[in-house]
């Protein structure tokens, strides 16, 4: 066998025993997730001692369905808050929703017009229960 | 010379997409974000997975197997934040508490000044004024908190009242002003801002604490300090606190005036086609119990099992605890725990010997000691606030 030829074996090796290693791995992990309660599961505590303390938030949302309006909707309500927040809603009738969309207008001072009221209500109304 | 390397760089670009291309594969085959149910747990920093209502601002529930200690555990203890936009990062060294307005010496402290202050503890349950909402009949619109919106901690910082004689208040003091540093998405949202009655806000229990259950208080719970009210709903102890004022009249921005607010009728409840005209701001907790039994639990018929749950009030302390296995016709007394304070969740025990096979519904009521107890039908008002209903739990007992 060739000096390249030795090394590409050596290098063909290494990759998949890596691989193999990181599957093994990979089964362990979930298997011990599997096992243990999440309670019995430590949480590491994000240190509260420097002089900054931050933290990295989560922020997938969930998508919006499609339905009319839907981009009215988006830019209008989820400057404040997230579309997690509509979603876990119950159903409602026209009368909460128009309800809850003047709120965010006159408490909140929500960007939205009469028309877009109306359009944004529609939207709600007909994503419920998707 | 230029073909060996040629060759060698081809075979790694080939075996890295081959690699590349699996984990693309498998990841198709994942359950995605949005095929998840909108309340689908999420896991912040420093909290184990929880029910979330919403993440920005993060409305996140306990998980109900949490309730079996007495104190919840910081990392599973429930979040509600009003503001999306989150005091984060703080800069610490530059971080203040302000107290003035109607004072003698306005001030301003340090967060090393106030834990170098003389310091009280006191164990207290936090309870949103909105918890188990989404249970209501009918549904309610805003956060579809289950049970899970409430826990209990123990809180160390400086009694307010110290603050408030440092400051010095002058006469004519009405209320006291609390403003936490979270704001809205727009400038036109109000900032979060509660205020307690003064009499109240010199209560000995009340804390501007910096310290939960013997931890540095996490940022998801009001770094570097927030109020602790003891015995009032979880809306008056506000996080991150910047400022505390003394007024000569009435709070009537929108989180006093409009918002958190309750009729005066017994237990707070109106129907839904006659709503109460006169409205005050929600204060003190209503007196609840719950049952906390492992998910594992298995009654056999004639074998005694030990149940055992939570009860709490607004600060009067639980008298009595008991089980009905008749639907509310005949009540049997449990067993009380340990007191840990009269603000804290009271462990009961009962000991229940199933009579027969198949499922079984037993409910579960508190007294307090001022004889303030439970309904057996639910109580609604047009916000969902101190539910209190009798809760029930279904056995199946096995032959």
């Amino acid at each position: 066998m060739s000096g390249r030829g030795i090394w590409l074996f050596v290098l063909v090796g290494v990759l998949f025993g890596g691989a193999g290693v990181l599957s093994w791995l990979g089964t362990r992990y979930s298997a011990d997730l599997s096992q243990a309660s999440a309670q019995d599961l430590p949480v590491p505590q994000p240190s509260v001692d420097g002089p900054i303390v931050s933290l990295e938030m989560p922020h997938t949302e969930p998508l919006l369905p499609p339905g009319p309006n839907r981009e009215q909707f988006h830019i209008a309500c989820t400057t404040c808050h997230s579309t997690r927040l509509v979603l876990t809603q119950p159903k409602l009738t026209a009368a909460q929703w128009t309800a809850s969309v003047q709120k965010m207008v006159k408490v909140y001072g929500a960007p939205v017009n009469s028309d877009q009221e109306k359009a944004i209500v529609a939207y709600l109304l007909a994503i419920q229960g998707q | 010379m230029s073909d060996p390397i040629h060759v060698q760089l081809t075979r790694r670009a080939w075996l890295a997409g081959v690699g590349l291309a699996g984990l693309v594969g498998c990841g198709r085959n994942q359950p995605t974000v949005e095929s998840l149910p909108a309340d689908a747990p999420l896991r912040f920093p420093g909290k184990v997975p929880m029910r979330a209502l919403n993440h920005r601002p993060p409305c996140l529930e306990t998980p109900w197997r949490y309730f079996q200690t007495d104190l919840t555990p910081n990392e599973a203890f429930y979040v509600r934040w009003h503001l999306q936009v989150l005091p984060n990062p703080i800069d610490v060294p530059s971080w203040r508490l302000r107290v003035d307005g109607h004072v003698e010496r306005p001030a301003a402290f340090s967060l090393d000044e106030l834990r170098r202050m003389p310091a009280e503890e006191v164990i207290a349950v936090n309870q949103c004024s909105g918890n188990s909402r989404g249970l209501f009949q009918p549904a309610l619109p805003g956060a579809q908190w289950h049970n899970g919106a409430m826990g209990n901690a123990r809180w160390r910082g400086v009694p307010l009242r110290h603050l408030l004689e440092r400051v010095g208040l002058k006469a004519g003091s009405v209320e006291v002003a609390f403003e936490g540093m979270d704001r809205g998405g727009l400038p036109s949202v109000p900032n979060f801002v509660k205020s307690l009655p003064v009499d109240r806000a010199r209560d000995r229990e009340i804390l501007v604490a910096y310290s939960m259950n013997d931890a540095p208080l996490p940022l998801l719970h009001g770094f570097p300090v927030r109020l602790v009210v003891p015995g009032w709903y979880a809306t008056y102890w506000v996080k991150s606190l910047e400022s505390i004022t003394v007024l000569t009249g009435p709070c009537d921005n929108f989180w006093m005036k409009t918002a958190y607010r309750i009729p005066t009728t017994a237990n707070a409840v109106e129907k839904p086609d006659q709503l109460a005209k006169v409205t005050v701001p929600i204060h003190r907790m209503n007196v609840r119990s719950f049952f906390t039994l492992p998910e594992t639990l298995s009654p056999q018929v004639g074998k005694p099992v030990e149940l055992n749950g939570i009860a709490f009030d607004g600060g009067s302390g639980i008298a009595r605890v008991e089980v009905s296995t008749d639907g509310g016709t005949t009540w049997q007394a449990g067993e009380l725990g340990p007191d840990l304070g009269r603000f804290s969740f009271r462990r009961w025990y009962w000991t229940w010997t199933p009579q027969a096979v198949g499922e079984q519904r037993l409910l579960v009521r508190a007294t307090s000691t001022t004889g303030e107890t439970q309904p057996l039908t639910e109580g609604w008002n047009r916000a969902g606030y101190m539910r209190n209903v009798i809760e029930a739990v279904r056995l199946e007992v096995r032959a």
